[in-house]
């Protein structure tokens, strides 16, 4: 199993080392929650940060972070960000 | 020293006389100044079924009470006319230095009545005012314009310390997109107000103030500022994503969550999103950042195209132009996208509207409705010469774009087909798809000037979760926050304060009152603004229903409301928009039609 994670901005220091565009495939196992992926690249759980899984932005909390990952999710994480 | 409420400019472009007046206090409390002030004097003073090119419609430039006073982003002015695109109330808001100039000169603001037989420019300097023929800047672009007007001031400092609005060949041709330019780069974009002040022959306003503007209670007034800086300088928006990426940092964040209008908003995720996003902007054609006056985010972005047929230089582009110029007419390169966006300023074209209508003339080209021979050109989605070329035509009135230049729904209905023009109350929908995200569409339907993402932005909450996160795909509660956010707005755009203030965390209608209060000297509580607020947006509404609008034109695009969206988050959504109107109507105190009860009326004084 694996999920494609996207690192926007200065959240690419979180990605894995060489890659540029922020993008990057990680391997999980069954049972893992979007909290364990912060942990596993070190991204601080309680650091201010805009989460879009599949396509569908969620609020900052415990719901999103117990949300358990399936195969080929498409994981994207900005910094808190505005304009318009 | 100036200070609030003040003077106003009152010009007659038929006899080519001033007077000067000053703002009834009353009406400044009641309407804090800019788009507010503005619309009470539209409303008293212009028949809404009036012409709006004509000479009985005027122009109304207005800063309000905080605009110049050194509080955060208070560089703006509003442009209060009826709008010769939408037929409804316009108002439309810009920063720069030209507004805080207007003050420093001695005036809050300006009132522009009829219209002068011959081209002029009017010409301010601390209190003294003249108007002199402008036949020789006639035709030029705002450019052009800047740089004529300054070589006809000797002194080298003063002709650098002039600030300049004018409009440039798309508003003398009374284009419905045209818009008005300041310090050459910034503009009162929306809904046809170019057009107006071409209609009246005024060319530029050349202005120069040495004043100085005063507050009415400077210790509170500057422990009110304090505050608010303090929250501007640690949001994260305010303080680091909108200096380092601009606006256009919303691209990828757009696209990801599947609402970036693509192709005349037939899909919303663009293959080449990265491409045209802040960072992108960024790392590629940025110079440097710009500020407006006394702004600390420093959201505009200098940049320079440096060779090839697309060379040019210039401010922006913004991410509503970029997204626009760029996915939704299929195009992922930042050179044309940045041309186009410098030619929309130079001819004087609103780059939003712009954007969109060439987008439709894609659409419309490619299921066959314009003909190859008025098309003159390949008007296939993703071809950049089609973006600049149709721009360029637009601004000239040359062309396909002698019809274009007066906005999608026209072009549309020139060839029959008004479905395909994707905006509201013949406005053009800016650049987030509202299938995808609820409360957007319901902005979009109310808003009183047409399709509008500044009336209320709700992708603040729905998507960027600045103040609360909220779900993007339910309408349940989306009444409520689109009335919040368009009565802050509101009051935000009639402080003379840039609304990206909204985008700090924690920043609401008490930061508000606090700046205002002591930059008036009016005891104004929490909920007096709160209630001026509201009374703006429904004097607005007021307007828009004697000049003919009903429920039937708070709608959306067929588009929006039936085909569903095929990818990504929000794949197999409409806008549901019959889902949030009438809990809007509700809270706002309108009937079932969207008419305000008198009960509402008499508590916001405004009972006829």
């Amino acid at each position: 199993m694996e999920i494609e994670l996207k690192l926007f901005m200065m959240l690419k220091k979180y990605g894995p080392p060489h890659q540029i565009d922020g993008r990057s495939r990680m391997p999980i196992e069954p049972g893992t929650r979007f909290i364990d992926v912060l942990k596993k690249i070190g991204m601080p759980v309680e650091e201010d940060k805009i989460i879009v899984i599949n396509g569908i932005s969620h609020k900052q909390g415990d719901e999103v972070n117990a949300l358990e990952l399936k195969d080929g999710d498409i994981v994207a994480i900005f910094p808190p960000i505005a304009g318009g | 020293m100036n200070s609030w409420p003040g003077k106003l400019l009152r010009v007659d472009l038929t006899r080519g006389t001033w007077a000067v007046e000053d703002i009834d206090p009353q009406l400044a409390r009641d309407y804090i100044g800019g788009r507010g002030l503005g619309t009470k004097i539209l409303y008293d003073e212009v028949d809404p079924a009036v012409d709006p090119l004509g000479p009985d419609n005027k122009l109304i430039l207005l800063t309000g009470p905080l605009t110049a006073t050194g509080a955060p982003a208070s560089a703006r002015y509003m442009a209060i006319t009826k709008s010769p695109l939408t037929g409804a109330i316009a108002s439309s808001n810009s920063g720069g230095y030209f507004p805080a100039e207007l003050r420093y000169a001695g005036f809050n603001g300006i009132i522009l009545e009829g219209a002068s037989d011959k081209p002029v420019a009017l010409w301010i300097k601390d209190g003294e005012v003249e108007l002199k023929p402008a036949d020789d800047l006639w035709g030029k672009t705002s450019e052009e314009t800047e740089d004529a007007i300054r070589d006809q001031i000797e002194d080298d400092w003063e002709a650098k310390a002039t600030r300049i609005a004018c409009i440039g060949p798309a508003g003398e041709n009374m284009a419905r997109l045209a818009c008005i330019i300041n310090d050459t780069h910034r503009a009162a974009g929306r809904s046809g107000v170019g057009a107006v002040m071409g209609s009246k022959k005024l060319k530029a306003i050349v202005v120069r103030g040495t004043q100085g503007v005063q507050t009415a209670d400077f210790p509170e007034f500057k422990a009110a500022v304090k505050t608010a800086m303090q929250k501007l300088a640690s949001g994260p928006v305010t303080s680091q994503g909108l200096p380092t990426y601009g606006t256009a940092i919303l691209v990828n964040i757009i696209n990801e969550c599947g609402i970036l209008p693509t192709h005349n908003f037939q899909k919303g995720m663009f293959a080449g999103a990265s491409k045209i996003s802040g960072e992108s902007i960024a790392e590629n054609i940025m110079t440097r950042n710009k500020g407006c006056f006394a702004c600390s985010i420093a959201c505009a972005r200098m940049t320079v195209i440096e060779e090839g047929k697309y060379a040019g230089h210039g401010e922006g582009p913004e991410y509503e132009t970029v997204e626009l110029m760029g996915a939704d007419c299929g195009i992922d390169d930042l050179a044309p996208i940045a041309k186009a966006n410098y030619l929309c300023n130079f001819y004087g074209l609103d780059s939003i509207s712009a954007a969109c209508t060439v987008a439709t003339a894609m659409e419309l080209y490619e299921k066959g409705y314009i003909p190859r021979e008025d098309a003159g050109m390949d008007l296939s989605f993703g071809n950049p010469d089609a973006l600049v070329g149709l721009i360029e035509q637009m601004g000239k009135g040359e062309g396909l774009g002698k019809i274009a230049m007066h906005g999608s729904w026209f072009l549309a209905n020139h060839y029959g087909h008004t479905e395909l023009s994707m905006d509201v109350k013949k406005q053009e929908i800016p650049a987030y798809d509202p299938r995808g995200v609820q409360g957007m569409g319901l902005t979009y339907a109310t808003s009183n000037r047409g399709g509008c993402h500044v009336r209320g932005y709700t992708i603040a909450n729905e998507v960027l979760g600045v103040h609360e996160k909220l779900d993007p795909l339910v309408t349940e509660g989306k009444a409520a926050t689109v009335k919040v956010f368009q009565d802050l707005t509101a009051l935000v755009d009639s402080s003379g304060l840039c609304l990206f203030v909204t985008l700090t965390p924690g920043f609401g209608f008490d930061d508000m009152q606090a700046m205002i209060k002591g930059a008036t000297g009016f005891d104004y509580t929490v909920h007096e603004v709160i209630v001026a607020s509201e009374r703006i947006w429904n004097l607005e509404k007021l307007f828009n229903m004697k000049a003919g609008f009903t429920r039937a034109d708070d709608t959306l695009p067929k588009r929006l409301l039936e085909e569903p969206l095929t990818e990504g988050g929000p794949k197999g959504q409409v806008c549901r928009l019959h889902e949030m109107l009438p809990e809007y109507y509700e809270l706002r105190g309108w009937d079932e039609n969207g008419v305000p009860k008198p009960e509402l009326l008499e508590r916001l004084g405004l009972q006829a």
